[in-house]
């Protein structure tokens, strides 16, 4: 019984929406970024791309404007951290398409509790896929 | 060899055969990468030409950018893929990593191809305008890798290292080899300059030492001829003194003739003997000089056992070697034995003495050297020059308070 509801979440994961979230507008788009200061205000799991996994997605409230932000952070297994209700976040992101009435900021640095999490590089390519070169040890072609 | 002579001779070439072959590889690698960066970029732009054509056809079908993605992203080496309207506005995309399509809108320029440098490897991407039947134009914004390549590329680098590796390695052990035998043979060399020098020292020593044998032995001569004239001139009662000036003159005679022999060289007339004849000639010798000895001297000889050699030579040299152990101590037993080892004969002489100070067992066959207040410094040298003239060898094992051992090996018959 035990395992059949451990079962859930993974195929959860593996069947989750497709395309639920991706849209013409939602990628990292580097002539967008924007820096934002507030305060975590909700937490959810939500699809995101075709075929990944749920991504970690906090609602965040910018101190300067009041004005509230839907923040991408990662797949929910990379950020591994706890984030808490009411947590104060500084985020460095591409600003993307507005959802529920929302403006989307999709991730690259995210700083909390003082320490900072580097998710994306400068162009958006996702830290949590670390590249073919890391996984065989083979040099990429014109890495580094 | 100087630690000059080492850079210059040994490690100088290697370096320069590592230098040159490093950069030849280095030029081979820059070479490579560059030709495998016009086959990539000429891919790309064949496929984004491919993709114009196709892409366009379906906007004219009024397929949606959605549906045409689908339909034409099929190409594996596809990175990412982005449709765009003629206000570059992104109609629709996908891309291999979430979220990842590194365009920038504001600096997007139509048919114009750049490289940029990901974590994934080098994606080599291009911004390619698609005209319309009406007239409008879209945009294709394509990224592009050839994945086998890169591989390919990587391997080529591996093996590049590898055998600079290789060749680090073989060079390191060809070149110590080298230098192991170059150290060799400056030792030999050294060697053989130490012994032409102890050659003519001794050279010089031997005309020195017959000079003055010969000199002394004239006055010697008339010395004991004048004794003996006196003795049978004298009356009784000084006959006394004067016997004991005769066998004094006798002494000195005896000494010179053993200087003057150990320094003329060892001619042996060889035949063949009897191994157990010549330890019991040299017994025999030893016990006519000192009488007491006999009776501590055991004699242990292989029967049978034939050698070719000098009898009269050999005896001597076993004479000096038993003399030598018999001296070491006044009581304990000297030992000589012999037997066959393989095709050699092998005499060992063994005593129970003190034992030869350590700092001179090595010099104990030198000429002239003792340990004895009274001794020479002949007999031993005198057994070693002997031994060896007759293609042997001879070697000494002494332990303090243990007593001596000396080992002559010889050619058997």
């Amino acid at each position: 019984m035990n395992n059949r509801i451990a079962l859930i979440p993974i195929l959860a994961v593996l069947f989750a929406g497709p395309a639920a979230g991706q849209t013409a507008e939602h990628f990292y788009n580097v002539d967008k970024e924007v820096k934002i200061e507030g305060v975590v205000r909700q937490i959810s799991l939500e699809p995101r791309y075709k075929g990944t996994a749920p991504f970690l997605v906090l609602r965040v409230e910018a101190s300067a404007e009041k004005k509230m932000y839907k923040v991408e952070v990662s797949p929910s297994w990379f950020f591994g951290q706890d984030i808490h209700g009411g947590e104060k976040v500084k985020i460095v992101g591409s600003l993307s398409e507005a959802r529920e009435g929302l403006p989307t900021v999709i991730v690259r640095e995210l700083q909390l509790r003082g320490e900072t999490f580097t998710l994306r590089d400068k162009r958006g390519f996702p830290s949590w896929q670390g590249g073919p070169k890391h996984k065989r040890g083979i040099r990429r072609f014109g890495g580094d | 060899m100087k630690r000059r002579n080492v850079f210059l001779f040994f490690l100088l070439p290697f370096l320069g055969v590592f230098f040159f072959f490093s950069l030849a590889s280095f030029l081979g690698q820059a070479d490579l990468k560059r030709r495998t960066e016009v086959l990539v970029r000429g891919q790309l732009l064949a496929t984004a030409d491919i993709l114009r054509v196709a892409v366009s056809h379906l906007l004219d079908e009024g397929v949606s950018p959605d549906g045409i993605l689908d339909i034409v992203l099929t190409e594996e080496d596809i990175y990412f893929i982005a449709l765009l309207d003629g206000e570059n506005n992104v109609l629709a995309w996908n891309s291999r990593y979430e979220g990842y399509l590194p365009i920038s809108l504001r600096e997007a320029r139509a048919e114009r191809s750049e490289i940029i440098d990901s974590p994934a490897g080098k994606i080599f991407n291009t911004f390619t305008a698609v005209p319309r039947r009406d007239g409008s134009r879209y945009y294709i914004y394509l990224g592009y890798a050839l994945a086998g390549m890169e591989e390919m590329i990587a391997l080529s680098r591996r093996t590049s290292f590898l055998l600079s590796g290789l060749i680090l390695l073989a060079g390191a052990l060809f070149f110590r080899g080298l230098f192991q035998l170059q150290s060799g043979y400056m030792a030999k060399a050294r060697e053989a300059e130490a012994e032409r020098l102890e050659k003519e020292r001794f050279r010089e020593l031997s005309a020195f030492t017959s000079g003055i044998a010969h000199e002394i032995k004239n006055p010697l001569n008339s010395l004991s001829l004048l004794f003996e004239l006196l003795l049978h001139k004298t009356p009784p009662e000084e006959k006394e003194s004067l016997e004991l000036g005769k066998t004094q003159v006798q002494a000195i005679a005896r000494i010179v003739d053993r200087f003057s022999s150990a320094v003329r060289p060892v001619r042996p007339v060889s035949s063949m003997l009897v191994l157990d004849d010549v330890l019991r000639r040299a017994a025999a010798s030893l016990a006519a000089e000192d009488p007491e000895v006999t009776a501590r001297l055991l004699i242990e000889a292989e029967s049978g056992v034939r050698l070719p050699g000098d009898g009269e030579l050999l005896s001597l040299a076993l004479l000096n070697l038993l003399k030598n152990a018999a001296e070491a101590s006044s009581s304990t037993p000297v030992w000589v034995e012999g037997r066959r080892t393989k095709k050699k004969v092998e005499i060992l002489v063994r005593d129970e003495g003190p034992g030869i100070p350590p700092e001179a067992v090595a010099r104990v066959f030198e000429p002239f050297f003792t340990t004895k207040e009274k001794g020479t410094g002949i007999g031993l040298f005198l057994a070693k020059k002997i031994v060896e003239a007759h293609g042997g060898t001879i070697e000494v094992r002494s332990r303090a308070g243990k007593g001596s051992e000396f080992r002559i090996e010889l050619p058997g018959a």
